[in-house]
This record gives C-alpha cells, sequence and structure tokens, in this order.
C-alpha cells in the first residue's frame, strides 16, 4: 500500500486522470481507509477551486485612459514588445 | 503515517453531521476532472466546433472582457501595478494590430495568453527581475513537511460549501505574492486562468513534467497558506 507522502505526491495526476491504472487503484485504496488523505485531498482541490473564482482586476482608470487615447490614434503607442507567435 | 484507518477513520467520518457511512464515500475522492481540468482536457487538441467561428472581438470587448484578465495575469507574473500596466499597453498595441485576424474565441484567448506572458518575461528580463531561482533552495524540504504526516485537521466547512469571499481572496492574492516565481508563473496561469497544461508548457518553454511539478508544489503551498484559515480549532 502506497504511503501518505506517496498519496500526496500524485493528487495531481490522480486528480487529471493520469494515473496507470494499477497506480489509480492504489491511490483509491488508500483513501478508502485514510481520513487524514481524503481531507487532505478535499483541501488540495478546493484550493483550486477556489484560485479559478478570482475576479479579474479592473483596469486602472489611467491605464484605460491612455488605452483609449491610443485607441483613438491620438496618441502613438510605445514602442511593442516582442511579437508573439500566431 | 498518517493513516487513521478503519475504525478510528469510520469514527472520524461517522461523528460528523453530513458524514454518513463508516467508510470513506468513494464519490467523495474520486479524481475531480473538473476541478483538475488542465489535465487531458487541453482545447487546443480538442476536435474543431461544427458551429461557425464567431467574429473576432471588437475594441469595446476587449476593453470591458479581455483587458481585465490581461492585467490580472500581469500583475501576477510581473508583481507590481506599474509593470502590470506596461504589460497591458504593450499587449493592447499588439492586439489592435491583429484584433481583424482571428477567428474564433479559442485562438483568440490562446494568443492573447502568450502574448501576455512574452511581455511580462521581457519585462522581467529588461528589469533584471531574477528572482526565479529562489526556488532551487528549500521547496522540496518545505513539501517534505506538507504531506499528512499526522493526522489532517478537518476544514472548519465542507469543502464543497466554501465559496470564494473577500477574506478568502486575499488570502489567495498574498499566497500568490509570496510564492516562488517559477512556481508563480505556473500556478497562475494553470489554477487562475485555466490555461491547459500543455499549453503553459509550450509558453515557458518548459516539458509537461515540470509544469505539473510546479503545479503540483505550488498548490501544496497554497493549501498551506489556506490551511490555518479554515481549519477547525482544537481538532
Amino acid at each position: 500500500m502506497i504511503s501518505c507522502k506517496q498519496l500526496v505526491d500524485l493528487m495531481l495526476d490522480f486528480d487529471d486522470g493520469s494515473l496507470s491504472p494499477p497506480m489509480h487503484l492504489d491511490v483509491e485504496e488508500h483513501l478508502m481507509t485514510c481520513s487524514s488523505c481524503v481531507a487532505y485531498l478535499q483541501s488540495y482541490r478546493l484550493t483550486v477551486r477556489l484560485a479559478r473564482q478570482l475576479p479579474a482586476d479592473p483596469l486602472p482608470q489611467s491605464l484605460e485612459a491612455r488605452l483609449q487615447e491610443i485607441l483613438a490614434g491620438r496618441v502613438p503607442p510605445q514602442p511593442p514588445g516582442p511579437a508573439a507567435p500566431m | 503515517m498518517g493513516c487513521t484507518r478503519s475504525e478510528s477513520a469510520a469514527t472520524r467520518f461517522a461523528s460528523r453531521p453530513r458524514d454518513t457511512g463508516a467508510t470513506v464515500d468513494m464519490d467523495e475522492i474520486k479524481p475531480s476532472l473538473e476541478s483538475s481540468s488542465n489535465g487531458h482536457s487541453d482545447p487546443a487538441t480538442s476536435p474543431a466546433p461544427e458551429t461557425p467561428t464567431p467574429p473576432p472581438p471588437t475594441p469595446e470587448e476587449v476593453f470591458r472582457e479581455h483587458l481585465p484578465r490581461v492585467y490580472r495575469l500581469a500583475r501576477h507574473l510581473v508583481g507590481n501595478d506599474a509593470d502590470a500596466e506596461d504589460v497591458v499597453q504593450d499587449v493592447f498595441v499588439q492586439l489592435m494590430r491583429n484584433l481583424s485576424s482571428f477567428r474564433g474565441e479559442s485562438a483568440f484567448t490562446t494568443w492573447l495568453h502568450h502574448v501576455t506572458v512574452n511581455a511580462a518575461l521581457a519585462l522581467r528580463r529588461k528589469r533584471a527581475v531574477r528572482e526565479a531561482h529562489r526556488i532551487n533552495e528549500a521547496p522540496d524540504e518545505y513539501l517534505e513537511s506538507d504531506s499528512p504526516s499526522t493526522p489532517v485537521r478537518r476544514w472548519s466547512e465542507e469543502p464543497d460549501k466554501i465559496a470564494l469571499n473577500r477574506e478568502t481572496q486575499r488570502l489567495i492574492e498574498e499566497a500568490i505574492a509570496r510564492m516562488p516565481q517559477t512556481y508563480r508563473d505556473v500556478y497562475v496561469l494553470s489554477d487562475v486562468e485555466s490555461v491547459p497544461n500543455a499549453e503553459i508548457a509550450r509558453m515557458l518553454g518548459l516539458s509537461l513534467a515540470a509544469v505539473k511539478s510546479r503545479l503540483h508544489r505550488a498548490r501544496l503551498l497554497m493549501r498551506e497558506a489556506l490551511a490555518p484559515h479554515f481549519e477547525e480549532v482544537g481538532t
């Protein structure tokens, strides 16, 4: 049977389904008998869920005004950064 | 070892009002693919949608829906508001030049993430902010003590019932700010921006295994940061 530490190391792979079937079963077996690891896994998942709910920040008014000026062609933009692959 | 096995585990579960069985409910521990959608649901590999591709966003939509997310990502990547504003402006200029060429929301958001990451990393290099290698010391040792070597305190509320509020948001933001840079990059892209892991690997020039390893460690750090806030007192 895998240890608690091994289980923690496998949590991400367990949740994204990338564990091999035997390893997946090992994790499930451990969880069936270890309430500490169940609680740990639940809290691990909770942190993921909460982070995904973070709201986006509103743009600072001064920045939005500057971008609107650029959009309107009233001020030249600063030199652009490196181009990204399309 | 942290296992509280058999009857002990059963007692702990049965003692709580919402716990119904003497053994761990398998529904509680089945992989939560929804909560970890970055594993195998890479949109880049999904079949092409059959519906007509939507038109590119209008400048108004860019301002209202996309730039706030660009700003959030930039702020997390560069670590301060002033540099984040420079990144947003850089991204905005590139965006306006290319806006008409986009077809489809997925391609657009993927491109936007790429441009934002490139601009932020370029700015970081320019600013010679190289704290990234802080990661090379200590994290493994730190995380060594993070596994449940002693019985884990249950959290005071059922995890499914806990929602993001202002206080939790503050705790998460502070924990992100404290993360070593290389963990933070991956964490923010994955768990805040929901970018698929394979895409993060391409953006940052990492292997998929490296992305997952850093993400897991970052999540453990985040869990550690939130635990004191949610753990039951005296259990």
